[in-house]
């Protein structure tokens, strides 16, 4: 042994050698290698305290596994205490607001939200019925075979609207709220179906929502589909069984007529609507007609169009709304009928509309007016723009209510952000108001918000009707601004003061301040503070097509709030995609084994063996393996058609697949399909 | 024996860990740039907020690079100095962080502009970059990738400015389309991008919006702005030749009338 380790270390040697003079050789044939690069630049580091890292020594790590799913748990109070001559009530309020999300596999996604009012004092919010808890239960997108979907809900909720009038342009069907149930399915051909019903309420608080039912039943049906690829057709009904129609708080009574004050409704109501579609252009007409208590039958119907041509855009319509009119237990735009038209312009530099609407009352009595409207925006250049809005309301009974207001600006992009200057004047029967102001963006670092403006109003009119009008002059200030003070804590603010510098007005201030402060990973602390007083005249604007401004001084008086939330949340999981389908499409189980056919009868028989750790594709693209005993499970899989094959490496010989087993699967919604695929031995 | 069995147990763990920390690469940067201006011997320093958008904690590695604009405005990142780099002047506020799901920093950094620095311009990138790669499977390969964001940092010192001369019209081919362009050469002190307001009618009477390329021209640099033509209808209409054009041109705090016809 001795003499065989020099021999070995001599072999060694003379190898090592001879490498060292095979690369030696190498290295003179071939050109010499590039220089080594030059060393990656060394960052300086700030000094000072850097900006804390807000995970360090936090041991949080997010919890993928599973379905999404989340909650939220506020805990809240509030305070709102009035302030001045004639003060409004105080207001406390505790309560806890939690919401809860929470995605399935086969049962579409589904919320849990509910509020409770578990103290504090309310003296403001008294309603036909004094509860103290709101809750609601929805399930969305449910998948069913045949490309079905569906949505149930439960609890305190809107009645339901088909697309089509949720899609309305021009008038909108304001559906109530009730504590009831609604359903809504969605099919192939654009088929939509939906119901609901329940009894009317109102939902009430400051920050802890409770809802109070109002008595009597509101419920609706309808449904829509289409019948081409341009044509859909729909029809609803809603209708109310001695329901409130108002929810008014018991101080109200002492301004309103006890007739409105305690009004019931019961009403049927039906609307038809046609909508056709192709490219950019769009018409939709709708037929109204229903009853409200004893008022008789009553109609309405509209048309309303819309046409993009290049820069131009044109929109118009007309409608016809016989009085008394109502959805449910809502009140709906009656005693009207008029038309519409607007046309739109726009490209890189400008930005034009006109519009004009002639409204008048079909009962002869009521508001006949003409609504003219134009506003344009030109791009002088990268930097600067300027604008202006004309608006002009013609009345006809008497003439004693035209009023008319335009407006022209300036802005500017400048290094320190985003300037305007803007000046308005706007005059009406009882008054008129000119005012100047200068607005500004300004430029801040990343992650914090600053906005000033500054105005000057001055206000003609009386601030009593009858008595001789009064010129007033009042000068406003106003910021809004915030950013994160540190990683954890975050402040917005917005101040605002206005006092009268010539005339009669009461000064105005009022201020806000949120604080955000995260305490930990799933804790957050919001606090809130303003305070509000309103003393100066509300500026004069033109802006409704129905009826003129009215100068209004602001009573003196003032309001202070506090709100406190303490919120907790968390959430977890990943977002469901079934295997082969989109994310929330139905999906069923697949599971099967591959077994050794050892009879050749094509079935899988007891004491026949599964194979193991054979590879199962499904649609060519998604694989698992056998288990021990040659079972395999995909727990998700798309409904509709699917291929399974299989890769026959692994299986033991003499066995094989014909074709690689493959075979043709269908999996419904929620299905459990079992497919066992049989192995022969090779012949 | 037992040792050896702990050390292998150690390692399978330390393997697991990081393919576990390098899944997701889900930044959002804000601003994705910045445009600022300082003067020999201040300290500029600004703020980049980083959003961590993945389900994941995410390990993220701050650097510095100098950066080059190819033809075809292709960014080439180079992580050692540069000849000219004005890199040594800036600092940043930590290399590595950590942030969990949903996560927001606002990371720090600064540019000390030396006094006797000449007006000019200190250009540089912030890099972002997952501290771990992570893996992608092309066939039966592993791949691992490493995601990471650039923020480019313009510094203009001093009175550095842009000049911008105007070689009259031409056409070029940009994705597959023929369209009208000028040529333009940078001469001053600071990068600029052109914009501003034209429209022109092609050779069948039609008529265009065209839309200077908002591209960096920085000094020293010859470019051809791309003048990009939309209608309402079609924001990627194909020119008939010759197309007539008129309108303004602009950069920085200057502007200039166009008017001509590419052939």
């Amino acid at each position: 042994m001795k003499s065989h380790a020099p021999r070995a270390l001599r072999w060694a040697a003379c190898f090592i050698a001879f490498e060292l003079a095979l690369l030696t050789s190498r290295a003179g044939a071939q050109p010499l290698p590039p220089p080594p690069a030059p060393p990656a630049y060394e960052d300086r580091l700030m000094g000072g305290n850097p900006a804390p890292d807000i995970s360090l020594g936090d041991a949080y790590s997010y919890d993928s596994s599973g379905l999404a799913r989340a909650i939220r748990v506020d805990a809240l109070t509030s305070l709102l205490e009035g302030e001045g001559a004639n003060p409004t009530p105080t207001v406390r309020e505790n309560g806890i607001v939690a919401d809860a999300h929470w995605e399935t596999a086969t049962y579409g996604a589904w919320s849990a939200g509910g509020a409770v009012r578990i103290g504090g004092v309310d003296e403001h919010y008294i309603g036909p019925s004094n509860t103290n808890l709101s809750f609601a239960l929805h399930q969305r997108a449910m998948p069913f075979d045949g490309g079905w979907q569906a949505d149930n809900a439960l609890g305190d909720l809107s009645l339901p609207l088909i697309g089509l009038e949720r899609a309305q342009t021009r008038f909108l069907f304001s559906s109530g709220t009730m504590l009831g149930a609604t359903t809504e399915w969605r099919g192939p051909d654009g088929v939509q179906l939906i119901a609901g019903g329940g009894e009317p309420g109102v939902l009430n608080g400051i920050k802890v929502p409770v809802f109070q039912t109002l008595g009597g039943s509101t419920a609706t049906v309808g449904g829509q589909w289409s019948l081409s690829p341009q044509w859909s057709l729909g029809g609803e009904y809603a209708g109310a069984r001695d329901a409130n129609l108002y929810y008014l708080p018991p101080s109200s009574s002492a301004v309103l007529p006890p007739e409105i004050s305690s009004l019931r409704i019961s009403s049927n109501t039906g609307v038809v609507s046609a909508a056709w579609q192709e490219g950019r252009t769009h018409a939709q007409f709708n037929l109204i007609d229903g009853t409200v208590n004893d008022n008789g039958n009553s109609f309405g119907a509209w048309a309303d169009g819309s046409l993009t041509r290049g820069a131009y855009t044109q929109t118009f319509g007309a409608f016809y709304f016989q009085p008394h009119l109502a959805w449910g237990n809502q009140l709906i735009m009656s005693n009207a009928e008029g038309a519409y038209y607007r046309l739109g312009y726009q490209t890189r530099r400008w930005i034009a509309d006109f519009g004009v609407e002639e409204v008048l009352p079909v009962s002869g009595q009521g508001v006949h007016s003409t609504f003219l409207n134009s506003d344009a925006r030109y791009q002088i250049d990268h930097d600067t723009g300027v604008g202006g809005v004309a608006n002009l309301l013609l009345s006809r009974d008497g003439g004693s209510e035209n009023a008319w207001s335009l407006e022209g600006y300036l802005d500017e992009a400048h290094p320190w952000g985003t300037g305007r200057v803007q000046l308005d004047y706007a005059t009406a029967t009882q008054g008129d108001d000119i005012s100047g102001s200068l607005q500004q963006n300004w430029t801040t670092p990343t992650g914090t918000r600053l906005a000033t403006s500054a105005t000057v109003d001055r206000v003609h009119a009386a601030a009593v009707s009858g008595l001789p009008p009064l010129d007033t002059t009042v000068v406003r200030f106003a910021a809004y601004g915030g950013g994160d003070l540190t990683a954890r804590l975050s402040i917005d603010g917005n101040l605002q003061w206005a006092t009268a510098v010539q005339g009669r007005a009461a000064p105005s201030t009022s201020a806000d301040v949120s604080l955000t402060c995260q305490l930990a990973r799933a804790w957050e602390l919001l606090f809130t503070f303003y305070e509000n007083h309103v003393g100066s005249w509300a500026p004069l604007t033109v802006t409704s097509p129905i009826s003129a401004p009215v100068p209004v001084p602001q009573a003196s008086q003032g309001q202070r709030g506090i709100f406190l939330t303490l919120r907790w949340q968390d959430s977890r999981g990943g977002h469901f995609v079934p295997l082969g389908g989109a994310p929330g499409s139905g999906s069923g189980r697949l599971t099967g084994v591959i077994y050794l056919d050892a009879n050749e009868n094509g079935r899988y028989d007891a004491g026949e063996a599964g194979a193991p750790n054979v590879t199962v594709i499904l649609d060519g693209r998604f694989s698992v393996r056998t288990d021990t005993n040659g079972r395999f499970d995909f727990p998700a899989v798309a409904a509709g058609h699917h291929v399974l094959t299989v890769q026959s490496d692994n299986l033991p010989l003499p066995w094989t697949l014909n074709n690689q087993g493959r075979t043709e699967v269908e999996v419904g919604t929620r299905d459990r399909v079992d497919v066992n695929i049989g192995a022969l031995r090779l012949k | 024996m037992r040792a050896l069995i702990y050390i292998w147990m150690i390692f399978l763990g330390a393997l697991a860990s990081i393919d576990a920390r390098g899944e997701d690469f889900a930044a959002v940067v804000s601003p994705p740039r910045f445009e600022v201006a300082s003067k020999p011997g201040a300290t500029l320093r600004q703020v980049i907020e980083v959003t961590n958008r993945s389900p994941t904690p995410a390990h993220y590695r701050f650097h510095t690079a100098d950066f080059l604009l190819g033809p075809d405005y292709g960014l080439t990142f180079h992580d050692e100095l540069l000849p000219g780099s004005c890199r040594p002047w800036v600092a940043i506020e930590r290399s590595l962080v950590t942030l969990p799901p949903g996560g927001t920093i606002r990371y720090r950094f600064e540019v000390q502009v030396p006094a006797d620095a000449p007006a000019g311009e200190c250009r540089f990138a912030v890099m972002i970059e997952a501290a771990e790669p992570s893996s992608t499977q092309a066939g039966a390969v592993q791949i691992p990738i490493v995601g990471r964001i650039g923020v480019i940092v313009y510094v203009a010192v001093g009175d550095a400015a842009p000049r911008i001369e105007i070689f009259g019209p031409e056409t070029v081919t940009h994705n597959s389309q023929r369209v009208p362009a000028v040529r333009v050469h940078n001469s001053g002190t600071a990068h600029t991008r052109m914009s501003g307001f034209l429209s022109g009618k092609d050779a069948g009477g039609r008529s265009y919006d065209f839309t200077p390329s908002d591209l960096p021209i920085l000094p020293g640099e010859d470019r051809s702005v791309i003048l990009t033509p939309s209608t309402p209808d079609n924001p990627t209409p194909t020119l008939t030749f010759p197309v007539s054009m008129k309108g303004t041109l602009e950069w920085a705090d200057q502007k200039t009338d166009l008017n001509e016809i590419f052939k």
